[in-house]
């Protein structure tokens, strides 16, 4: 196994044409095995704005029911949300073969992966976190979270 | 504090583009992905009926090390134990973690995503707020942690520290003896095993604890100088001072005081003696004697902890004193939508702070009995039912309905008829005298008389 982590530059954002949601930081991760490219995961951290935003839109296939139960009772919207999402598994082939196994940054900012990595109809939510300690975060999962890629 | 202070300090190291074998990247996509299939799975291990949180964590730790994946690798398995929370003779608190888990190393830090399904056992026929505690508890052990640490040990002395802020603030939300509560807290983590695990904090580390009383809307400001689009903020930050003690990071010895309005509430700072007292207000309607009343609502919060809730709203009406007797011996819809219209109101002011101390408030008061067999009637009240008086005289009244709780004393949830005019009703042997404000009628639930100073 091997996993590769991008933090992307604020101005290679993805997601920034939605009205409401505002990023303040996002990292990509790819993770690869023998048989290749098998998971494509993007961290993204917002406000509650951005949440509630997410929530409305349903973005990344957000619904109330694929939400598990958030550890402490809810989230507190004074915090930053830690927003993890997951790429559909049908696109892991094609981005699988332009990708190197080296190097993210020039696979992120080609055409071919733009083109599938900002559209966010691509991708699933996998979980929402929030910092508690320095070591520990809170939140929930979804239900792609066991289901998506097995 | 800066966001990057509260994420792990292996997030914190990476630079901008990194590429190894397994990585070291410390976000949630590669931890979630140990939860999603990434490595082997073990058989589930039950450690059993334990002593105490510390010897869960003790056994936890343990397996977690004989089982810990080794560089770069990744496992997933189940953990599952009993900790006693409370003991006594025919009662017990048992708490039942079921933990399943992704871990993996990387980097020499361990890292771990736990799925949290924990039940709370409650024995039979224990006080209504061991119940409540249970329902509380339910409600807030379920979920997901992802916690960094170096092994086992430490990944665990983390897990008793956030299973102790909750039940903290689940003992809180309940009336219970300090004795009790403190033998439950302690049951998960000790003041002694609380204290070395701050002592074992790294200089960046701090606790961000929940208080639980954000309004929903901006994430950035506190009570004062907030704008009115943005929301006010409860959370306390607690680091290790140097003296290893926890000390509040936003405390501040300037007296000053402000207020701001955020959505439906009106919040005000003032400082007391170095102590930050907030006080939230928001009013609501509410139906009591067929009319829609405003309700006021009032949250205070000291050094950004949530001290007092109350609710309190009242109804004047005139009717006959026929209707009135009804009402105090038969008629149990007034009260029920009394009751109802309360916890709505509780509920859906709520929705602007998300406060779990609220939402148990409001079960409080919804799980109330409120059966007009269960008020009590005052002498005036017993003349007034028994007289043989006329009674097609109107009678003026005022009913009132007051939800409090404080931190250490309590709930309450009391409804009050009383009069509203002074008059008399009847004649010669069978005449009564009316006072205006005397009690006619009242329930009360939880401990009566709560002193709710908010000045």
């Amino acid at each position: 196994m091997s996993i590769s982590t991008h933090i992307i530059p604020k101005a290679q954002f993805v997601f920034t044409d939605i009205e409401g949601l505002h990023w303040t930081e996002q990292r990509i991760t790819l993770t690869t095995s023998d048989l290749g490219l098998s998971r494509v995961s993007i961290e993204l951290t917002t406000d509650a704005y951005g949440w509630v935003t997410l929530k409305e839109l349903g973005l990344f296939e957000y619904t109330p029911e694929i939400c598990g139960p958030i550890l402490g009772g809810g989230f507190n919207p004074a915090k930053p949300y830690y927003i993890t999402i997951d790429l559909h598994s049908n696109h892991l082939t094609l981005l699988g073969i332009l990708y190197d196994n080296e190097d993210v940054e020039p696979w992120f900012v080609s055409d071919a992966v733009q083109s599938v990595i900002t559209d966010c109809r691509n991708f699933v939510l996998i979980s929402t976190m929030q910092p508690i300690t320095s070591k520990t975060q809170w939140g929930m999962t979804t239900t792609y979270s066991t289901s998506h890629h097995n | 504090m800066p966001q990057q202070q509260q994420r792990s300090a292996s997030q914190n190291s990476q630079h901008s583009s990194s590429s190894s074998d397994s990585s070291s990247t410390g976000s949630n996509s590669d931890a979630m992905a140990q939860l999603q299939g990434q490595g082997p799975e073990l058989p589930e291990q039950n450690l059993g009926s334990v002593d105490s949180g510390a010897s869960f964590a003790n056994m936890a730790g343990s397996v977690l090390d004989a089982v810990a994946p080794g560089e770069g690798s990744a496992l997933r398995f189940k953990l599952t134990g009993s900790i006693p929370l409370y003991k006594t003779p025919g009662v017990t608190v048992s708490f039942k973690p079921s933990l399943d888990m992704g871990v993996a190393r990387k980097k020499g830090k361990m890292e771990a995503s736990m799925k949290l399904a924990a039940a709370v056992e409650v024995s039979a026929e224990v006080d209504a707020w061991l119940i409540d505690l249970q329902a509380s508890l339910s409600a807030s052990f379920s979920g997901t942690l992802k916690i960094v640490g170096d092994d086992g040990a430490e990944i665990f002395d983390e897990f008793l520290l956030s299973l102790r802020y909750i039940i903290e603030g689940a003992c809180d939300t309940v009336s219970m003896p300090d004795s009790i509560k403190e033998s439950i807290v302690s049951g998960i983590m000790s003041d002694e095993a609380m204290q070395e695990t701050i002592e074992g904090m790294d200089g960046n580390d701090k606790v961000q604890l929940d208080l639980d009383a954000g309004l929903s809307g901006s994430a950035s400001a506190g009570i004062v100088g907030a704008s009115a689009s943005a929301s006010v903020k409860h959370s306390m930050t607690l680091q290790n001072d140097g003296n290893d003690q926890l000390s509040a990071g936003s405390a501040t010895s300037t007296t000053v005081a402000g207020s701001v309005k955020v959505g439906p509430f009106n919040a005000e700072r003032k400082i007391k003696d170095g102590v930050k007292i907030d006080t939230l207000s928001a009013s609501h309607t509410i139906p009591i004697l067929g009319q829609n009343v405003s309700a006021s609502l009032k949250m205070q919060f000291k050094n950004e902890q949530l001290d007092k809730v109350q609710l309190i709203g009242s109804a004047s009406k005139e009717l006959s004193w026929d209707d009135l007797v009804d009402m105090m011996t038969t008629e149990n819809s007034w009260l029920n939508t009394l009751k109802n219209g309360l916890v709505n109101g509780i509920s859906q002011l709520n929705q602007q702070i998300d406060n779990p101390v609220l939402n148990n408030l409001a079960g409080r008061v919804g799980s109330s009995p409120t059966d007009i067999s269960d008020a009590t009637i005052s002498p005036l009240g017993e003349e007034v039912t028994n007289s043989t008086a006329d009674f097609d005289a109107q009678a003026q009244i005022k009913a009132t309905a007051d939800m409090s709780w404080q931190r250490g004393k309590g709930f309450s949830f009391k409804v009050t008829i009383a009069t509203n005019n002074t008059t008399s009703i009847g004649y010669g042997g069978n005449k009564l005298e009316i006072t205006q404000n005397d009690r006619l009628l009242y329930l009360t639930v939880g401990n009566d008389g709560l002193q709710m100073d908010f000045s």
